[in-house]
């Protein structure tokens, strides 16, 4: 939580519905991949009878670089130690997921992109079935890596703009059919997926208010002209006949003036 | 465990790896369970910290080492061996995905892809078409039976005429069960024994099924019952070139597929 507050002053000038995808993302609660969950809220001890609360303290994960660019399906690196013997210190251990590079059809796009996956990932798109299905169904925080908010951001754009597949207008429509629950408002799809650097340069834009700079050289000879033209008509008006006198001026040889 | 290669070989710093050092990375997913489970949060506090202690592992599971189930698939057109459109088939994944989802032969059977099925079939069932494969096998047997070249052996001293029997009968030799019904044999007459005709191939047709037809190369030997008065033994006298009995057929032998192990030998050389 504490990382929320410190970044709040530039988060709550976002829209809604970016701080919400951006909570949901970075925040937000994720399944359960390298533990198994205990049910329940309470637990009995069978021998003595004291009841204790279940906490699911989830493992830590370390993502490297290389995490963004690939679809891990929620698994990630474990970092921690083996204890193999009651009386031997513990190691430290890695626990690595099998990354393999696969391709994979996207039916919106109507491409085939290849993909450094895991076995999970493969696993879940078949419980989906399809690929399609898989990115727009799975929360951000599952997605996590950058590529798979990116995939998520263009397929929920192409959905909600309408645009794809510009030469098959028969498929396009069964396919919004099919993926309907997904067709946010175009407003809200712009926002999704963006990095905060992303958001904020894009809010930058919109709050931006085209500045017109004038010399005030400008300014000022157009108030003067204006100013000159007044007096003109004024005295046009005042005045129609001038007498001789009004042409008198009688500090026109006074140099020190 | 590098480290402790090296010291085996006495700190002699060498890029080959001794034979003590084991270097093998096993990457899969895990289950994991914590040894000394975490401390109980308090309520409405922050939570505890982990201490290192709850870093400590133990495996449970390793999910990449279970075989994974079956695909069920729907095939969006006929694939040999493996079947025919609209059927509903379950393959292992890693082939369902890689040979038939990605190319686009087939698609999940999902519950919504199996209705649209449904109703497709219902539709197609009024105006029915004609097959185009009898079954997922058919084509693979045709090919099979284009490529081969089928021994007729015919006797050396009694006279004969090749009937329908002595193709059926060479097809059993060769391990291939095939009715008198299915084979057609050509209008011309042959007949011994002649020793002309002797590794001539001429041509019958064989039918899969009422429905897919191909030729069949035949190639006379002849043969005896005794020993002695066999012909001498012919080294690879199943290598083209082919020679035919009747000189039209000549063409359709030649474009014929050559047997298997003609083609692994042009491989070879």
């Amino acid at each position: 939580m504490s990382a929320i507050k410190s970044r709040t002053t530039i988060l709550n000038r976002l829209p809604e519905c970016y701080q919400k995808f951006f909570k949901e993302w970075k925040y937000g609660h994720q399944a359960a991949v390298h533990y198994i969950p205990v049910e329940g809220k309470w637990k009995r001890n069978s021998e003595t009878g004291e009841v204790k609360r279940i906490q699911n303290k989830p493992i830590p994960l370390t993502y490297p670089k290389e995490f963004d660019e690939g679809l891990w399906g929620g698994e990630a690196i474990v970092r921690g130690f083996e204890k193999r013997h009651q009386l031997r210190r513990r190691v430290p251990h890695f626990w690595f997921p099998m990354l393999q590079k696969s391709v994979l059809y996207s039916e919106i796009l109507d491409k085939h992109m290849e993909i450094v996956v895991t076995p999970r990932t493969l696993r879940l798109v078949d419980q989906h079935y399809g690929f399609d299905n898989y990115i727009l169904q799975t929360p951000p925080q599952d997605l996590k890596s950058n590529l798979g908010i990116k995939l998520k951001r263009t397929l929920l754009l192409a959905l909600a703009t309408q645009d794809f597949l510009p030469n098959n207008t028969a498929k396009r429509e069964e396919l919004l059919k099919k993926y309907q629950k997904h067709i946010l408002p175009v407003e809200e799809a712009e926002w999704y997926g963006l990095t905060l650097s992303e958001a904020l340069e894009k809010l930058g834009k919109h709050e931006e208010v085209p500045i017109q700079k004038i010399p005030l050289k400008v300014k000022f000879r157009e108030e003067f002209i204006e100013q000159l033209k007044e007096k003109q008509t004024e005295v046009a008006a005042t005045s129609p006949k001038s007498s001789w006198t009004d042409t008198l001026n009688p500090f026109k040889f006074n140099k020190t003036v | 465990m590098l480290r402790l290669g090296f010291q085996l070989l006495g700190g002699v710093r060498t890029l080959q790896p001794s034979f003590s050092v084991k270097i093998e990375q096993i990457r899969t997913t895990y289950i994991l369970k914590r040894r000394f489970p975490a401390a109980l949060d308090k309520k409405n506090r922050a939570p505890k910290p982990l201490k290192t202690k709850n870093f400590v592992y133990d495996e449970v599971e390793n999910t990449n080492l279970k075989a994974e189930p079956d695909l069920k698939l729907i095939l969006t057109s006929f694939v040999e061996g493996i079947g025919l459109k609209n059927d509903i088939v379950s393959v292992r994944p890693n082939f369902g995905r890689s040979k038939l989802l990605s190319p686009g032969l087939a698609v999940y059977a999902s519950p919504e892809n199996l209705e649209k099925l449904k109703t497709e079939l219902e539709k197609s069932s009024e105006n029915i078409q004609p097959m185009q494969h009898s079954s997922r096998f058919a084509e693979l047997t045709r090919r099979d039976l284009a490529s081969r070249i089928l021994i007729v052996l015919v006797n050396k001293e009694n006279p004969w005429t090749i009937e329908k029997w002595h193709i059926r009968a060479a097809f059993r030799r060769s391990g291939i069960c095939v009715p008198d019904h299915a084979i057609k044999m050509g209008d011309r007459t042959i007949s011994g024994p002649n020793f002309e005709l002797e590794k001539k191939q001429f041509l019958v047709t064989v039918t899969i099924n009422n429905l897919e037809t191909t030729p069949v190369r035949c190639m006379i030997r002849h043969w005896s019952s005794l020993p002695e008065l066999r012909l001498p033994k012919v080294e690879g006298y199943l290598e083209p070139p082919y020679e035919p009995v009747f000189e039209d057929e000549r063409q359709i032998i030649a474009t014929l597929p050559l047997p298997p192990f003609c083609l692994k030998k042009s491989v070879a050389t």
